[in-house]
Formats: C-alpha cells, structure tokens, sequence
C-alpha cells in the first residue's frame, strides 16, 4: 500500500435495498418501529404508575 | 463451578477463538488485515456492531441497574434508531465514496492534517482508556468466582484477546462476534427464562410483571424535562442521538466494522439492523434484572452481592454483627415472600384496596432489606475504608452463579466472557488502525512497504494490547462500570462530532477555523465536567455531547467568518 496514497472518490453503485423499493422506505420503517417501541414502553410505564 | 461447566465455558469460547483464527489464516496484507477484504455480509455488520457496543459490562451492570432502578435505563438507547437513519443518509456514502480505511482519513482530505490527527489523537485517548475497563469488567467476575488474582484474571483474559486480533485483524474480530453474539443472545435468553422458573410453583411470567410493575420497576419512559436527571426521554432523543451519531459515525471501532461492508447496501442494512434491534435487546437484558429482583423478593437475596466483602468480614470482628445482619435479612424475607403473595392474589383478583396494602407492606419490607444492606455498607468501611460499597454488578453474577442450573453457569460465564472479548478486540484493533494509518505511515514513518506497514499494525495491536491491560489494572477506582465507559465517551465525543458535523455540513469552513474550534471545544466539556465532579453545576453527562458538538461547530463558524472578514480564505482541496 502506498503510505502517501492520496483518497480516491469512486463512483458508488447502484444500491437499491433488497425490500421496500428505496432507502428513504427503509428508514422510514425503522423510524416508525421505534416510535412505535417507544409508545408501547410509555404505555407499560403509564399502566405502572404507582 | 463444576466440571461440565468447565467444559462449556472453555470449549465454547475456545471454539470461537480456533474458528476465528482458522477463518483468518491466510490474512497476509494490511488492506486485508484493516479492511477484512470488504466482504462482510449485513447481518455479519449488524451482529458485529452490536458485539462491539455490547461489552461485558452490558451484561454485569445492566441486569444490576434494572434490579435496582428498574427500567429507565432503557431509554437511554432511544437516541440510536434515530443515529442510525442519519449515518446511513450522510455518513456512510461519503465513506464509501472516498474508499478510506479510517474516518479520519477522511478529515485530511476536508480540512487538513493537522485536524486529522488531533481528531485520531483524540480518539486514541478516550478509546485506549476504555479499552481498559472492558477487560476490567469481566475479570472481576471471574477473580471472584474462581478466587483467582485479579492480576492473573485480567493477564488472562488480555492474552487471549490480544492472540485473536493480532494474528487476524478486523476479520477475526468480524468472524469471532458473530458467533460470540450468537452465543449472548441465546445466553440472555436462557438466563430470563430460568428466573421464571425458578419463581414459587403457581407464579407465572406474567405474575411476576405485575409484582415488578406495582413496585415501580417497569417504569421506562420519563417524560420530565430535568437536566440534571442522567435518563430521561429527553436527554435520551438529544443527548443520547448525539453520543451514538459521535460513536457509531466517528469511533473507528464502529466505523471499522461497516467498512468490511461487501458494499455500501450491506453496510447500511447493517447499520439498520442494529437500530432495529439494539433497543429491544437492552430492553431484554434490563427485563432479566427486574425479573431477578422479583425472584429474590422470595429468596433471601445476600445481604452484600460482593462476595469478597463479605468474606473479608468474615473473618474480622465484625463477624458476629454480621451474623445478626443476616439472620434479620433472613426473618424480613419470609414477610417479603408472604407480601408478595398477598400481592399476586390481589392482582389476580384486581382488588384494589388489597393491591394498595400489599404494595405498601412489600415496600415496607424492602425499606427494612435497604437498612439491612447499609449497615453492611457501614461495617465494610469500617473494616477498610478503601473498599468499594457499590454492589450492582455482582447482583446478576450472584443470581447466575448460585441459581442457575449446571451447564447454564458455563454458558452464562461464556456470554460475560465473549462480550468482553468482542468489544475489546474491535478497540485493539481500531486503535491499531487508527495509529497505523492515521499517525505512524502518514507522519512518522513514510514510503515502505505492505509488509512493513502490515507488521507495525501487529505491533500497534500488542502495544494498545499492553496499554489496556495497564488501565484495567487500575480501573477498580470507578465505582460503576458502565457509567465510566459512558463517562469516558462523552468527554471526548463531543468534540469530534462537532469537526464531523462541520466537515459533513459546513462546507465553507476550512481547517484552521474546525482546529481552534476543536480545541476550545474540548476545553469548554473538560471544565464543565470537572466543575460537576466538584459538584458547582448539576448536569448529566450525556449532555457533555451535546455541548461539546455545539461548541466546536458554533466557533468554527465564528472563526471561519472572522477570518473570511480580514483574510483572503486559500482555496482548500475539498472532496465532497
């Protein structure tokens, strides 16, 4: 490997995610599933309110 | 611990090690021994990064937290879905595109080198001091069960590590987590589905949920805004965002791992995956030491979870008070038990009134155990002033060493064992990089060839190996482990972040402007923690991220606008 190599921008690949179609649905299933986790513990919270 | 769990503890991590040393024989260039080839599939990232953030410590200290606190501690991981989207949106192309070996390789090429390697050097410093305190974690446990030196214990632990990671890079890391995090889940499963058992005849899981969630342990979600609280909703969504964009987008030990991505999509699904299931599975690893503080609401629970305490008074005068202490722990623990199932029938029956009254009796109960457990407090420093009191993380220890059944002892002892080695193993390995590729071929020493530079990363990992093993030494002077690991990150992440932010976002400002800025940011978190140790301000720590960032990023700002105002700016080289 050259030490003094200097950084290479390539040219990414296409990169389509195997479900959903694109990224942006990706990250928008992630996005909803938290929100999702996270009303589900405010509710378990809410249920044990002492 | 007996012969068969002898076996599975040894044959299991012994196996991960052979398997990760025989994948990896044929690692013979730097690019394969940093970069692993880039031909990891995402769910090898996925499982890979989560081995890396789950340390040893996740599972000594976390079980103990939830027994104590129950599960708020949850909520700090909320902010890590939310980094993971946006690396996957702005971080990871530029990294792929520009092909680097280190993230901040990346730095040179934006601003320059001066604010690469003050950022490498800043990474270098936080990384190597908490390498340390993850082979700490578990050699506590072990120098306690098999009344072993803790010297011997962590020489031990380091040794195999540092075995692994030198002889094959980041492919042995990659390889041994995937099958060290098999190895963690099934374990944690395990462990949560034997407490359940191992409750009275007639208690149910879902029995035990409703005793845990009337005694105030399945509270997750805090939605009071209050900057001195170290987990709540908020500090999670912005402190916590902020630690995990710095961590998992800047800390090369994270970076390192969706590198050896087979392509950018592997990467991201990798990233993805972990954001997905990181919450869940802390969740889990919490709901394990809730359960565990249910099951000892029937069994006497020690009266100190340090055992080596507890010997020490022993055999000291204060054997006799002892004694008394726990013979009353004892005598509480049969009106705990009887509570306890005054409560259950009243759930079952949804009686209110009789749900009230047995929630205070248990409370009352618990309140005598808490008065039990600070006298014992009291005789340990009178006994040695010197000795730690803090107890937590030998709470899940203790459950797992005198309840779990044989064989599952081994297999648990393996989990604490393989996660310590994981996250250990991927910061060797990070540092090695990091100093290999970032300091010593960029500015020390320069022009020689792939096997010279494929050595000094050797070199580098047995060195850093060394350096941790040193810190671990030292590392009993913080009293809970997980919240140092924690500490450590957020006094430097800040600042580091705020350089990636303003290299990612800023594209107007140069390196001298994000250099000072760094500077005086790292300052600014350095005395705004000191002035919270020495308790002048209330502040959570998670919070030391968030300033940090903002700090850095505001001054490179002003400074770059000063500059521009009396200065011709030189045009700088800039990649994105």
């Amino acid at each position: 490997m050259d030490p003094n190599r200097e950084i290479v921008e390539d040219d990414l690949e296409p990169d389509d995610p195997p479900i959903l179609g694109n990224w942006k649905n990706m990250y928008l299933v992630v996005l909803v599933l938290h929100t999702l986790l996270i009303i589900a513990f405010y509710l378990i919270s809410r249920a044990y309110t002492v | 611990m007996s012969t068969l769990d002898w076996l599975v503890m040894t044959g299991t991590l012994a196996g991960i090690v052979i398997y990760g040393v025989y994948k990896t024989r044929q690692v013979d260039n730097v690019k394969s021994y940093l970069l692993g080839d880039r031909d990891l599939k995402w769910w090898t990232i996925g499982l890979s990064v989560m081995a890396t953030q789950a340390s040893a410590v996740t599972f000594l200290s976390t079980p103990g937290q939830a027994y104590n606190d129950g599960l708020g501690f949850a909520q700090f991981y909320f902010g890590l879905p939310i980094a993971m989207v946006i690396l996957c949106i702005f971080v990871l192309p530029i990294y792929y595109r520009l092909k680097v070996y280190t993230a901040y390789e990346y730095l040179e090429g934006r601003f320059d080198l001066r604010v690469r390697t003050l950022t490498a050097l800043l990474f270098l410093l936080q990384r190597g001091l908490a390498a340390g305190i993850t082979i700490y974690a578990p050699a506590i446990v072990l120098s306690t069960i098999l009344e072993w030196s803790l010297s011997l214990t962590i020489g031990i632990i380091g040794v195999v590590v540092i075995f692994y990671t030198v002889v094959g890079g980041t492919k042995a890391v990659s390889v041994t987590q995937k099958q060290q995090m098999i190895v963690i889940l099934l374990g944690m499963f395990a462990a949560g589905v034997v407490v359940v058992m191992k409750l009275p005849q007639g208690l149910s899981f879902g029995d035990a949920i409703g005793v845990a969630g009337h005694l105030g342990k399945l509270q997750v979600v805090d939605l009071e805004f209050d900057l001195n609280d170290r987990y709540n909703i908020w500090s999670a969504l912005l402190g916590g965002t902020f630690l995990f964009l710095s961590y998992f987008g800047t800390d090369q030990s994270q970076v390192q791992r969706y590198l050896s991505g087979k392509s950018l999509s592997e990467s991201r699904l990798g990233l993805l995956f972990n954001g997905i299931f990181k919450v869940p599975m802390q969740f889990l690893v919490l709901l394990v030491g809730v359960l565990v503080f249910v099951f000892f609401l029937f069994t006497t629970p020690p009266v100190h979870f340090n055992s080596a305490n507890l010997d020490k008074l022993r055999t000291s005068e204060y054997a006799g008070e002892l004694t008394q202490l726990e013979e009353r722990n004892q005598e509480i623990t049969t009106r705990n038990q009887a509570a306890t199932l005054e409560l259950v029938q009243a759930l079952r029956a949804d009686d209110e009134p009789a749900i009230a009254t047995a929630r205070d009796r248990i409370e009352g109960t618990l309140a005598e155990r808490t008065a039990v457990s600070k006298s014992v407090d009291d005789l340990i420093s009178a006994y040695d002033p010197e000795l730690i009191k803090e107890d937590r993380d030998y709470v899940f220890i203790t459950f797992i060493t005198n309840y779990l059944p044989v064989g599952l002892v081994g297999l648990l002892l393996a989990v604490i064992f393989s996660a310590a080695m994981s996250s250990t193993s991927s910061e060797l390995n990070a540092l090695a990089t990091t100093s290999v590729i970032d300091i010593y071929q960029r500015s020390l020493v320069t022009g020689r060839d792939d096997h010279h530079y494929l050595n000094a990363s050797k070199w580098f990992t047995m060195g850093w190996g060394a350096i941790a093993l040193s810190f671990a030494a030292v590392a009993n002077l913080f009293d809970n482990l997980i919240q140092a690991v924690n500490i450590i990150g957020s006094l430097f992440y800040g600042a580091i972040l705020g350089i990636f932010v303003v290299a990612f976002f800023f594209k107007q400002v140069g390196g001298r402007a994000v250099f000072k800025a760094a500077l005086l940011g790292q300052a600014f978190v350095s005395a705004t923690f000191v002035a919270s140790w020495l308790e002048y301000i209330d502040l959570a720590f998670l919070w030391l991220n968030l300033i940090g960032c903002v700090i850095t990023v505001v001054f490179a700002l002003l400074l770059e606008s000063s500059q521009d105002a009396t200065a011709v700016t030189v045009p700088e080289n800039d990649l994105l």
